[in-house]
């Protein structure tokens, strides 16, 4: 009895993930009192302090005054990219970000809105059903009806927000998007105003103010960009965003981000170290169709990325930590890694084995343990 | 105090080590790296402030007799000195350009009146260098300070520290300062390779060896010398030390044997002054001593180096390269320029710089016009600006410049191998055998590096089957010397001036996109051929990459057959080392080998012949060795072949049975009863043509198994004996066009493996035959057509 009281109010308000500004609140408000330079119009803080948020002060704090603050790292590559990407933000084109899944486009696009505009929320998740209205303005039918078209019957989308508050607007994933329906954001990037036929007067124009600008991300494997209109093209920058190059940075990524699932879901990462650089290597290695090493194995068609290995590390973790009698993570790895490679295509399994009898055995036969016991798992891919 | 006599310790300031070199007056110490826009601006300037009674350039001592012409009025850069040892090895290649800092000092001296010495290290004297050695900013060494440094301003590794802090930095300022700052890297780059590495022995003998000409310098009453050299070696000049007593005395690390024999026995060493080309320049052709870009570093020099003229340079460049895409029909407009530009310019002042360099054009180019795409519009971009910032600028000789390079070498080489040369009228016919005889195999490679510098010399008059010895007609004609005239842009060897003709032809093939798998398997043969092992080396990587994608399976199997004859070393003049034949072995030939097994489940759909053959091709290649296995394992393949068997075009269900029974995969006896199945089926049109893919696809493959395997064909002529004459009629169409695909010795071959049965053989004439079964047929047809109640009286008596 004394326990469900608790349990409620646990119940009531527990957000499984918070956005980046509210999480990285402090930060930001730091930052803002670190550089007094020239702000581009409508930022929050200077470029510069853009690209320390996101890629982090390194080993030393920043200070303000008496204060002094390390700032984490938050995007795990090349800084150049990010200073690109601050670069384009300023200027009058729209950011694309592509790349393969999981290699945290959208993770950085939500980093550089919360940096600029102090707020990540304005998104529209790119779908086959996103329409229009999605991306310009919809209407309340209701007092559309009651009393015709009106400012306040006019529903705007994220983008027409953004718009109208200097703010940067995020659409993710937007090749999934018609061709047709992507178009609606030409004139938004290249006019910088929307109109709006149905009102009359000044409310039939709405301008961007100084702020505004479009974060899109698009993933290479699904349709890719080829589909998308050469004049919408013209109206972004495009940065290719690649998988995490340095292995120590992976597996470190790999550790901290399924501790912090795990912590999530309340309990705490207690996967071996040994078994997360297994992991790590059979990722990086089935990525790229080439070993540590150097010997070549076939990559299979589904894509390893970084963030699925963190759902496998995850998973790993979570099986320790609630099934106390279930068998170790190395033994159980083979079977979660095929999980993750017999996704798309059936023939995936082979290549797998092909990884088995090529590197794992390899490995084995120089007389590495870890993977020598891995070899001893091979039946766990086979079925 | 390191073995340079240098004193680095970790705690040593900075600033006070910098102002100790920079206020160092014997000699006064430029320190440059090889090519440096903003150091060949502030050079002049430098010397005119402090008027030197001696200019001291780090060149070796055989080059000083061709500084006057390095410096004379009428030369226009680019220009390469070189010297070689008289034998062809050991080439020191020293390429200058406008923007090269040494060519600026030497010009400067020789219009002035101030003697000049090349004070480096002689060839013939030096144990162990190359002109990587002697031109690169400092040895590859763990570098955690360049990290460091890197990571602070965004970029890694040794050129690019040197372009952040000086090149980019240095726009706008003065003269003074940018010498300061190139002491600067310099030092910090000496102090990190004592302090991780090592400084490579070489360097170390060179620096002794300059310090005693600086000594010298002053004991002949020299008082204000001032020295151009590496920054990286300007630190060592800081110490008096000389030695014992004199270069020679030394004994060193690992060369001292060979000093002390060299001693007895004077090298010659052959010098030449050549013209050159910005192609050649750019060090993405992997030419020595090159620089990325050439004609933007030149622009950047043109404009003085200062923060002004450096954005006009980047938006021309912009502009042109916007220019170059539309030209190969991409879509680049004036918005897109601008952008670009805006774009650089502004991630400039974002990293603290007051211009663009090199990098921020480059990346602003790829985020503004690439569109995200690596291999279409980012291909055509990276082409765009290769034409435009690599330039094709050419280099011309002052009038009265004696002649040298590549004829003179040609010349002597000729003699050497008995080859007929310019003043021999008459041709010579020759017949080599390079694996056996060292002569032969040096006039074998002479020939092929001849062809592929592109000089008529050599023409092939027969290759015997197996390769291993060939005839040539060699004739001296006109265009012989015209076109080595032309090599010779390409440098002072025939070996270095092939090796530049295969790199030019990646370039060119690069930008105008024609980098095929046929064209990289070619020029891989190229320069094994030529002996140009790394040049092949860095070739042979592209197979495990993008070839693997874009080759066609024929393609894989010639690659494959490539490698394998790389590997075993039958290439004349390519001598694989241990590492390589390793590589080569464990690594790219599985990893051909798998593309090729994945091409077999692309096959599924193919009517194409050639196809089939290149399947039977790789089966053969697997049954040489365990490699493809190794790769995918063995099931793999059994996985794609069973799936070609059953779900194929007819032509590959009979390819892929046929491979399965010749790897052991399937027992004769099923694919004889599938084969004999097959001819069942085929009743009407459409499983007739089946009928006919299928078997042509097994003869394909199987012509030796089915004269091995007696089980196969048994079964497939007992189906088709089994079969009424109507029947057989039907299939005769299907089976002659299978049988098509054997050439007439093979279905001799084949006939003759079936002779064994009596049965075929004819003991009547076929038309006797043909009429009784034709009465035969008439007889039963009219018994059908009888009315059963009729018959039934004849059971009944």
């Amino acid at each position: 009895v004394t326990s469900e009281p608790q349990a409620n109010s646990a119940r009531a308000s527990r957000p499984q993930l918070l956005p980046s500004e509210t999480v990285h609140a402090e930060e930001l408000r730091f930052l803002a009192a670190w550089d007094s330079g020239a702000r581009p119009p409508g930022w929050l803080l200077t470029p510069r302090a853009v690209v320390a948020f996101i890629v982090g002060s390194g080993d030393e704090a920043v200070e303000v005054g008496p204060r002094a603050l390390t700032i984490s790292p938050k995007f795990v590559g090349d800084r150049s990219l990010i200073e690109r990407c601050v670069v384009t933000l300023a200027g009058e084109r729209g950011l694309l970000l592509v790349g393969e899944p999981g290699t945290a486009k959208s993770m950085l696009s939500e980093l550089l809105a919360a940096a600029i505009s102090g707020t990540s929320a304005l998104t529209v998740q790119g779908t086959a059903g996103t329409s229009e209205e999605h991306l310009r303005y919809g209407w309340n039918y209701a007092l559309l009806i009651a009393r015709g078209p009106h400012p306040e019957a006019l529903v705007p989308s994220p983008i027409l927000v953004a718009m109208e508050s200097g703010q940067i607007a995020r659409v993710e994933e937007v090749t999934r998007c018609l061709p047709e329906v992507q178009d609606a954001l030409i004139s938004i990037l290249s006019e910088r105003r929307l109109s709006i036929p149905e009102l009359s007067g000044e409310g039939g124009l709405a301008y961007a103010q100084a702020g505004f600008n479009v974060i899109a991300t698009a993933n290479l494997r699904d349709r890719g960009v080829s589909e998308m209109s050469a004049a919408l093209k013209r109206r972004f920058n495009f940065e290719l965003v690649e998988p995490i190059g340095d292995f120590e940075l992976e597996r470190r990524l790999v550790e901290r981000q399924a501790a912090a699932a795990l912590a999530r879901s309340g309990a705490t990462l207690t996967v071996d170290e040994s078994v997360l650089t297994a992991l790590v290597t059979a990722f990086r290695d089935l990525r790229v169709g080439r070993t540590a090493e150097g010997w070549a194995v076939e990559k299979p068609g589904t894509v390893m990325s970084t963030a699925e290995a963190v759902g496998v590390a995850t998973s790993l973790g979570i099986q320790a930590a609630y099934f106390e009698d279930s068998e170790d993570a190395l033994t159980l790895l083979p079977g979660y890694l095929l999980g993750v490679v017999r996704k798309d295509d059936p023939r995936d399994q082979a290549r797998l084995l092909g990884y088995w009898d090529a590197a794992v055995k390899r490995r084995a036969d120089a007389g590495m343990k870890l993977w020598a016991r891995l070899w001893e798992l091979r039946g766990r891919i086979e079925g | 105090v390191t073995p340079a006599g240098t004193t680095v310790a970790a705690d040593v300031d900075p600033r006070a080590a910098v102002e100790t070199l920079a206020a160092w007056r014997t000699p006064f110490l430029i320190g440059v790296r090889h090519h440096s826009p903003v150091l060949a601006t502030a050079v002049p300037i430098l010397l005119d402030l402090l008027a030197p009674d001696l200019l001291l350039v780090e060149m070796p001592a055989e080059l000083q007799p061709w500084l006057p012409w390095l410096g004379a009025d009428g030369l226009e850069a680019p220009v390469a000195l070189a010297a070689v040892r008289a034998d062809g090895s050991g080439l020191l290649f020293y390429p200058y350009a406008d923007f090269s800092p040494e060519l600026a000092a030497v010009r400067w001296a020789v219009r002035h009146g101030v003697p000049v010495e090349a004070f480096d290290l002689p060839v013939s004297r030096a144990t162990h260098d190359s002109t990587e050695q002697r031109t690169r900013l400092a040895p590859e060494t763990p570098a955690p300070l360049s990290e460091a440094l890197g990571k602070q301003l965004g970029t890694a590794g040794g050129g690019d520290l040197w372009d952040r802090l000086v090149e980019v930095r240095a726009a706008g300022a003065r003269a003074e300062e940018v010498r300061r700052a190139a002491l600067a890297v310099g030092w910090a780059l000496r102090l990190e390779t004592a302090t991780w590495g090592q400084v490579p022995a070489g360097d170390l003998q060179r620096e002794v060896w300059m310090r005693a000409r600086v000594a010298a310098a002053s004991e002949r009453g020299v008082e204000r010398p001032a020295a151009v050299i590496g920054a990286f070696h300007a630190p060592a000049l800081l110490s008096t030390e000389v030695g014992a007593a004199s270069p020679q005395q030394q004994t060193w690390p690992s060369g001292g044997r060979r000093a002390s024999a060299r001693r007895e026995k004077p090298v010659e060493i052959v010098t030449s002054l050549i013209p050159y080309a910005f192609e050649l320049l750019d060090s993405r052709t992997g030419y020595p001593a090159g620089i990325h870009d050439p004609e933007w570093q030149q622009a950047v020099w043109h404009g003085g180096c200062t923060p002004e003229a450096a954005i006009r340079a980047a938006q021309a460049s912009i502009v042109r390269i916007c220019r170059a895409l539309r030209e190969h029909g991409h879509p680049a407009g004036v918005p897109d320029a601008r952008e670009s530009s805006r774009l650089a310019v502004t991630l400039a002042s974002l990293r603290g710089l007051s211009a663009p360099g090199r990098g921020e054009l480059v990346e602003a180019l790829q985020t503004c016009l690439a569109q995200g795409e690596p291999h279409g519009r980012g291909r055509a971009v990276a082409a765009a600006m290769q034409q435009v910032l690599v330039g094709r600028r050419r280099g011309q000789l002052a009038t009265g410049t004696p002649r040298s390079g590549l004829v003179p070498h040609i010349e002597g080489l000729f003699s050497a191998l008995r080859f007929p040369g310019p003043r021999d009228a008459a041709g010579v016919e020759m017949r080599l055998d390079p694996l056996r005889s060292e002569l032969d195999r040096r006039r074998y490679v002479t020939i092929q590096r001849l062809d592929v510098c592109g000089v008529p010399y050599a023409d092939a008059l027969s290759l015997d089957v197996d390769q291993l010895t060939s005839r040539w007609w060699l004739r001296w004609t006109p265009s012989t010397s015209a076109m080595l005239e032309l090599a010779g842009l390409r440098g002072v060897t025939l070996a270095q001036a092939a090796e530049g003709a295969l790199r030019l032809r990646r370039a060119e093939a690069e930008r105008d996109q024609r980098v095929t798998a046929r064209w990289l398997l070619a020029q891989i043969e190229a320069a094994a051929e030529c002996g140009a092992v790394e040049l092949a080396q860095a070739e042979l990587q592209a197979l495990t990459r993008e070839f693997r994608q874009q080759a066609t399976l024929v393609e894989l199997i010639d690659a494959v057959e490539l490698v394998d004859r790389l590997g075993r070393g039958h290439v004349p003049a390519f001598d694989p080392s241990i590492e390589l034949r390793e590589q080569l072995t464990d690594s790219t030939l599985p990893s051909l080998i798998g593309a090729a097994l994945n091409q077999v489940e692309g096959l599924v759909g193919s009517q194409r012949t050639e196809d089939a053959q290149a399947l039977l091709a790789l089966v053969q290649r697997l049954q040489r060795g365990d490699a493809g296995a190794r790769v995918l394992g063995d099931s793999r393949l059994r996985w794609a072949l069973e799936r070609l068997e059953r779900e194929g075009s007819p032509l590959m269900q009979g390819a892929g049975g046929a491979v399965r029974v010749l790897l052991g995969h399937l027992a004769p006896e099923a694919l004889g009863e599938r084969l004999g199945s097959w001819v069942d089926v085929g009743v009407e049109r459409g499983s007739q043509s089946a009928l006919a893919g299928r078997l042509r696809g097994v003869l394909l493959m199987a012509a030796p198994l089915l004269e091995a395997a007696p089980a196969v064909t048994r079964r497939l002529f007992a189906r088709i004996e089994a079969l009424d004459d109507p029947a057989f009629l039907a299939r005769l169409p299907a089976l002659r066009e299978a049988f098509d695909v054997l050439s007439p010795a093979a279905r001799q071959r084949f006939l003759d493996g079936t002779r064994e049965d009596e049965r075929l053989v004819l003991e009547y004439p076929p038309v006797l035959l043909a009429r009784w079964a034709a009465g035969d047929r008439a007889g039963w047809e009219a018994a059908a057509g009888l009315d059963t109640e009729a018959l039934s009286w004849g059971s009944e008596p």
